[in-house]
């Protein structure tokens, strides 16, 4: 199971994580894991202020590290990026799962 | 662009492994070919078997691949023999 989570401070983004494997097939038509990376490598692709964020992308593991104020564009990036992984969750909810932190 | 998409980088390392299992040979049809009471010819064939699950009876013989069969005509009787062993024999019709 892929397991996200989404980390905001004071409604703010601060980090992103996934790590873990899909195991819905194996390597090559895995179609959970298709979907899941697209929608991560696509975002990271998107964002605007790359020198704001720290990137970590490896097998099996991408992780997204605001390091200052988050821009307008960048949080809408963030959002949808969001909003996908949820929606792949809906669906395949035994190999995808999404958490949203927030702390004060 | 700033990442190279690999559509597989959540996927498990281990990709599932081919079975080495998957062959059967023919089925050899064994089995009872006549049943009890049944009426049969010379020469028929009662039972298919490998092994002795049925003896032979009375009028009845066993081949070369342990076939039971009928030495004479009548009717088939399949009877009890011991605690676990069954034979067959061939009633001839008085």
């Amino acid at each position: 199971m892929v397991k996200i989570y989404f980390t905001y401070e004071s409604k703010k983004f601060k980090h992103f994580l996934a790590e873990g494997h899909s195991l819905f097939a194996k390597k090559g038509q895995d179609i959970v894991c298709a979907g899941v990376s697209a929608c991560i490598v696509g975002a990271f692709n998107a964002i605007e202020e790359t020198k704001n964020f720290q990137f970590t992308l490896g097998d099996g593991r991408a992780e997204l590290k605001a390091l200052s104020e988050v821009n307008v564009h960048d949080a809408i990036v963030i959002e949808t990026l969001l909003t996908q992984l949820k929606t792949i969750a809906v669906s395949y909810k035994d190999y995808v799962q999404v958490t949203t932190e927030e702390r004060s | 662009m700033l990442f190279i998409l690999d559509l597989q980088l959540f996927a498990s390392k281990k990709g599932v492994g081919s079975t080495k299992n998957g062959r059967d040979s023919v089925s050899k049809r064994l089995g009872m070919k006549k049943a009890d009471g049944q009426v049969i010819k010379a020469g028929q064939i009662i039972y298919r078997q490998r092994g002795t699950k049925i003896y032979p009876g009375t009028n009845t013989m066993k081949g070369g691949d342990d076939t039971i069969f009928a030495t004479a005509s009548g009717v088939v009787r399949y009877e009890r023999v011991g605690k676990s062993r069954t034979k067959v024999s061939v009633i001839v019709a008085a």
